[in-house]
C-alpha cells in the first residue's frame, strides 16, 4: 500500500525533472491510456521488479504525474498516466486546489454545482470558497449558469465547452431560448420540405404511394449546412427536433421510409464521403426511418365561426349573460364588429 | 336542461311561432313532462290557446304527448324535444344541402316540408307554393322519400319516448310476473329494449310512397278520399299520408360532406371525390351520424367506375391505377380517415366513421385554439392529442418553446375547457409537492363544454339580432307603411342608408347563426 502512502505525504511541490527511470515508467503508462496494474507493467518492463516499480511510481505521483485509480470490478490498485499539461498544471497546486481541481475534472462537461462541490471536497466551507475563487482566478476552472436552473453556479474545467444539458444546445442564446431563430430556420425548412413534398410538373398532383423521395432528417441536415442560414452548428438532433416541431405544427406529416433497411446498405458501399460521415451519426439516431412530406390543408382558417365573432374571443364571455352588467345587448365588442 | 338551452329554444321559438306557443313550450321545457292543469296554471293562459299552441308545436314535431291512465281518468302529458327545437336553426344548411345534392325541386319541396312540419302529398301538391308541375312534384316527391330525406310520419311519432318507454317496460314487467325487479334486472331489461328499438328501426315506417291496398271502410267512406280511392292506379303516392322531414338522414349527408371536404383541403379535389363516392356507396345504409363506425368496404375497381371523370385524379408520372394511389394517400394520411379493409378485389377500402367524426371535432378545436391563444397553443394541443398525458416540462420541449411559456398556454386552455390537468399523487396524503401533474386533452370533455360555449353564443347573437332590428322598428314599421311600398311616399336620405346599415347588421348577425349552428351541428351530431 505504498501507493496510497506515497498520496498521502506527497506535499506541494514544484515540477523537477524526472529521472531516466521515472520517463521510462511513465511512457509506459501512457501507453495505457485507460490505466494499467503492476502486473502488467511487470510484464511489460521486464527486469523491473516491484519495489523499484512502486518507488518510481510514489516519485511520479509526488510530482503530479500519476494518478491511482482502482481497476474494473474488483477495484485493484491501478495507475494512470496524466497528460504532460495537465501535470504542470495541478503541479503548482496546493493539496485542497487539487482535491476541488479533481471534482470539477470528474464533473467533465457536464459541470458541478457549487454547493455539491463544497460537500463531496469536505473542506471547511470558506476553504473551499477561498481555493475556488484562488482556481478561477488562475484559469483553470470557470463557472456557467445552466439554462435549467439559471440560479445555480455550475462549475468545470477552464479549457471545456459546457454540454448542451447546461446550455440548451444550439437554441438558446445567452440562456433564453431564441425564438426568432427557430421561426425563421423552420420557416426555411418547411419551404425545402414543400418544394420536395409535391410532383414539380403539377403541383395539384400527388406522387404515387410508392414515391420515397420526400426528404429525411438527414437529407434537411444537409441542407441546413449547405444553404448557409445559419452560422450555429447544428447536429443532426437539433434538426430532427425541427422537424418535430414542424410535425406538431401539422405543417408537415412523415412517412416510413420504404425499403430503409435496403438503402442504408446502399449508401455503405458509395465513396462519398460525405454521406459516411452522415451515416454515422444517422445510425445513433435512427431518423433516417421517416420522410417529411409538407400537408395542405394545415391552415385553419374558416374552420369555426366561433372564433370569427367577438364571443369566440370575449375576455368576460363567462361573466356576460342575458340581462347582467355585461350583455349581448350593450356589448362593444359586438358594435365594433358589426360596423367594421 | 341548461340556462343556456333553454334561452336560444326560446328565442327560437318567440322567432318562429310567436310569444303564445314560446310561453307554452318554455313551461313544458322547464318543468317537464305535464298535463294540461299544470300548463293553465304555469302559464295563465285561457286553455283553449295553450291547446292550439300545443297543436302547433306537434305539428312541428317539437312536442310529444302520451295518453295515461291515472285511477278511472285518462291523463295527457305532454314533453317537449330540445333537439328537435335547436335543429330548426340548421334549416338553412338542411336546404342548402338538398339542393346542392337533388336540385333546385327538391329544395322547394322540401322548404314546404319544413315550412310546415308535417304534411300531406294531398296538401303539397293542392297548395301550389312548390311552383312545379305535377309531374315534377311526383317525381322529386316520390325520390326524397326514396333517399329516406322525408319520411311517412306515423302514430308513434306524436307520442312521448319517455312514456313509450315506460310502458314497453311495464308491459315487460308484468310479463315476468309483476313483481317489481332489482336494479340489475332492470339495466338489462333496459338494455335488450334499446336492442329491440334498434332491430325494428326500419319496421316502423313503410317504405315507398303507394298507397297500402288495405283500407278500412271509414276512410273509403270518406268524401274527401273518395277521388283518391277512384284513381288509385294513377297517383303514385298516396295522399293521405303525412311526411315530415328526417334530420337524422341530413345529418348524414352533411357529415359526409365535411369528410370529402377535409380529404379536399388535404389533398386535393380528387382525394376529395374519391372519399366522396366511397360514401355514397353505402350512404342509404346510413340511419344517423353516430350509428356507423366504419363505411362498407368498396373495391378499388368498384369505386373507380362511380367516380367523376370531370374531375381528375392527378398522380406524378401519370400511374397505371390513380385510384389506387389516392386510396393508398388517403390511407397514408394523418387524419387516417381511410383505411384499407382487406387485399381482395385490387385492395378493399372504407372509410372509418367515428375517426371522421373525432377528427371533425378535433380540426374544430384546433382552430379555435389556434385562434385564441396563437400557433405555440397549437402546437402544444395538438402534441397533447397525439401523446396523451405529459408534464410540463416534457411539453416544453417537445414544442420547443421555455418552459414558462408552455405553461402559460397551458392554464389558458385549462380556463376554456380545451385543456385537462390529471393528478397523479407519489404519496398517499395528496400533498401538491409529491404529485405529478400531466397535462392532456380530451375531445369528447372539450366538447360538452364546446356546447354549451355553442348554446350561449347562438343566444348571444340572437339577443343582439332583436336589439338592433327592435332599435329600428318606427322605420320598419315605415318601411311596411303600404304608401311607401307602393312608392307614393319615399324614404329620406337617412332613413335610406338606415336601412342599408340595418341589412348589413342583421345579414352578418344571421349568417353567423347559420355558421355557430354548423359549429354546434358538427359538435353534437357526428
Amino acid at each position: 500500500m505504498s501507493g496510497r502512502k506515497g498520496k498521502k505525504v506527497a506535499g506541494p511541490s514544484a515540477p523537477a525533472s524526472l529521472t531516466a527511470e521515472e520517463q521510462t515508467l511513465l511512457a509506459t503508462l501512457r501507453s495505457h491510456s485507460k490505466g494499467a496494474d503492476i502486473d502488467t507493467l511487470k510484464s511489460e518492463l521486464g527486469d523491473w521488479d516491484d519495489n523499484s516499480i512502486l518507488t518510481c511510481m510514489n516519485s511520479l505521483s509526488q510530482k503530479q504525474y500519476v494518478d491511482f485509480i482502482s481497476l474494473g470490478k474488483s477495484g485493484k490498485l491501478a495507475f494512470k498516466a496524466r497528460s504532460a499539461e495537465e501535470a504542470t498544471k495541478t503541479g503548482g497546486m496546493k493539496d485542497e486546489e487539487r482535491i476541488i481541481y479533481r471534482l470539477v475534472k470528474e464533473a467533465k462537461n457536464n459541470g458541478i454545482w457549487l454547493k455539491q462541490l463544497r460537500d463531496r471536497s469536505g473542506l471547511h466551507s470558506q476553504l473551499a470558497n477561498t481555493v475556488i475563487k484562488n482556481l478561477e482566478k488562475k484559469n483553470v476552472i470557470k463557472w456557467v449558469k445552466p439554462v435549467k436552473n439559471p440560479y445555480k453556479k455550475v462549475y468545470l474545467l477552464f479549457e471545456l465547452e459546457p454540454s448542451t444539458e447546461l446550455t440548451g444546445g444550439a437554441w438558446y442564446t445567452d440562456n433564453e431560448m431564441d425564438m426568432d431563430f427557430i421561426e425563421q430556420l423552420s420557416a426555411q425548412v418547411y419551404k425545402y420540405i414543400t418544394m420536395k413534398s409535391f410532383p414539380p410538373k403539377n403541383k395539384d398532383a400527388i406522387y404515387s404511394a410508392s414515391y420515397s423521395s420526400y426528404p429525411t432528417a438527414s437529407a434537411i441536415h444537409k441542407f441546413i449546412g449547405k444553404s448557409g442560414l445559419t452560422t450555429v452548428p447544428l447536429s443532426l438532433e437539433d434538426v430532427q427536433s425541427l422537424l418535430d416541431r414542424l410535425y406538431y405544427d401539422g405543417k408537415v406529416t412523415r412517412i416510413v421510409k420504404s425499403g430503409y433497411a435496403e438503402s442504408d446498405y446502399d449508401r455503405m458501399d458509395t465513396d462519398d464521403e460525405d454521406y459516411r460521415d452522415g451515416d454515422e451519426e444517422v445510425r445513433d439516431l435512427d431518423s433516417d426511418v421517416w420522410m417529411y412530406k409538407a400537408v395542405r390543408g394545415w391552415a385553419t382558417e374558416e374552420r369555426n365561426g366561433w372564433t370569427d365573432m367577438p364571443c369566440g374571443r370575449c375576455p368576460v364571455f363567462e361573466f356576460c349573460s342575458e340581462g347582467g352588467p355585461v350583455n349581448p345587448s350593450n356589448c362593444k365588442y359586438f358594435k365594433e364588429w358589426l360596423q367594421g | 336542461m341548461s340556462h343556456a338551452q333553454t334561452r336560444i329554444c326560446r328565442s327560437i321559438l318567440a322567432e318562429h311561432f310567436g310569444p303564445l306557443v314560446e310561453k307554452v313550450c318554455t313551461v313544458l321545457l322547464q318543468r317537464g313532462r305535464s298535463n294540461m292543469s299544470v300548463l293553465v296554471r304555469a302559464t295563465d293562459m285561457p286553455p283553449r290557446q295553450i291547446r292550439e299552441s300545443l297543436f302547433v308545436l306537434i305539428q312541428h314535431n317539437i312536442v310529444t304527448y302520451a295518453e295515461v291512465p291515472e285511477g278511472t281518468r285518462m291523463v295527457v302529458y305532454y314533453q317537449a324535444d330540445v333537439r328537435n327545437i335547436i335543429l330548426r336553426d340548421r334549416f338553412p344548411l338542411y336546404i342548402r344541402t338538398v339542393q346542392a345534392r337533388f336540385g333546385e325541386e327538391s329544395e322547394r319541396i322540401l322548404r314546404e316540408v319544413l315550412r310546415h312540419g308535417r304534411i300531406s302529398y294531398l296538401f303539397l301538391s293542392q297548395s301550389k307554393a312548390t311552383k312545379l308541375s305535377r309531374e315534377q312534384l311526383i317525381n322529386w316527391f316520390v325520390r326524397l322519400v326514396d333517399e329516406k330525406v322525408l319520411v311517412e310520419c306515423t302514430h308513434d311519432d306524436s307520442l312521448s319516448i319517455d312514456d313509450k318507454r315506460m310502458q314497453e317496460e311495464a308491459t315487460e314487467v308484468a310479463k315476468r310476473g309483476g313483481l317489481p325487479l332489482t336494479a340489475t334486472e332492470m339495466t338489462k331489461l333496459r338494455r335488450d329494449l334499446a336492442q329491440k328499438r334498434e332491430v325494428l328501426y326500419d319496421d316502423t315506417q313503410d317504405t315507398g310512397t303507394k298507397r297500402k291496398i288495405v283500407r278500412d271502410l271509414e276512410e273509403v267512406a270518406h268524401t274527401k278520399f273518395q277521388k283518391f280511392a277512384n284513381d288509385d292506379g294513377e297517383e303514385p303516392i298516396d295522399g293521405t299520408k303525412y311526411y315530415r322531414t328526417n334530420y337524422d338522414r341530413l345529418h348524414v349527408y352533411l357529415r359526409n360532406e365535411e369528410v370529402a371536404k377535409v380529404a379536399e383541403q388535404r389533398i386535393n379535389k380528387g382525394a376529395g371525390e374519391v372519399v366522396r363516392k366511397l360514401l355514397a356507396s353505402c350512404e342509404h345504409k346510413m340511419r344517423r351520424c353516430k350509428g356507423e363506425w366504419k363505411s362498407d368496404a368498396v373495391s378499388q375497381i368498384m369505386l373507380a367506375s362511380t367516380l367523376d371523370p370531370q374531375i381528375p385524379l392527378a398522380v406524378d408520372d401519370s400511374s397505371a391505377n390513380p385510384v389506387v394511389d389516392y386510396l393508398e394517400a388517403l390511407a397514408q394520411d394523418d387524419t387516417r380517415l381511410v383505411s384499407k379493409e382487406s387485399e381482395g378485389g385490387g385492395g378493399q377500402y372504407a372509410v372509418n366513421l367515428k375517426r371522421a367524426g373525432e377528427e371533425l371535432k378535433a380540426r374544430l378545436m384546433e382552430s379555435i385554439v389556434q385562434e385564441k391563444f396563437g400557433d405555440a397553443a397549437r402546437r402544444i394541443w395538438r402534441i397533447l392529442l397525439m401523446m396523451n398525458k405529459l408534464n410540463e416540462m416534457q411539453i416544453a420541449k417537445f414544442a420547443l418553446i421555455p418552459v414558462k411559456e408552455a405553461r402559460h398556454y397551458l392554464y389558458a386552455m385549462l380556463n376554456s375547457g380545451l385543456a385537462f390537468i390529471q393528478d397523479v399523487p407519489k404519496t398517499l396524503d395528496h400533498s401538491a409537492a409529491r404529485t405529478f401533474f400531466l397535462w392532456y386533452v380530451s375531445v369528447p370533455r372539450s366538447t360538452t363544454i364546446m356546447i354549451e360555449s355553442a348554446y350561449r353564443t347562438l343566444g348571444n347573437l340572437k339577443q343582439r339580432r332583436t336589439k338592433e332590428v327592435a332599435a329600428r322598428a318606427r322605420l320598419i314599421d315605415k318601411m311596411q307603411r303600404l304608401d311607401v311600398i307602393s312608392g307614393e311616399a319615399r324614404l329620406s336620405e337617412g332613413e335610406l342608408k338606415a336601412v342599408a346599415q340595418l341589412n348589413q347588421v342583421v345579414g352578418q348577425l344571421i349568417c353567423t347563426e347559420v355558421r355557430m349552428s354548423q359549429f354546434l351541428m358538427i359538435l353534437q351530431e357526428f
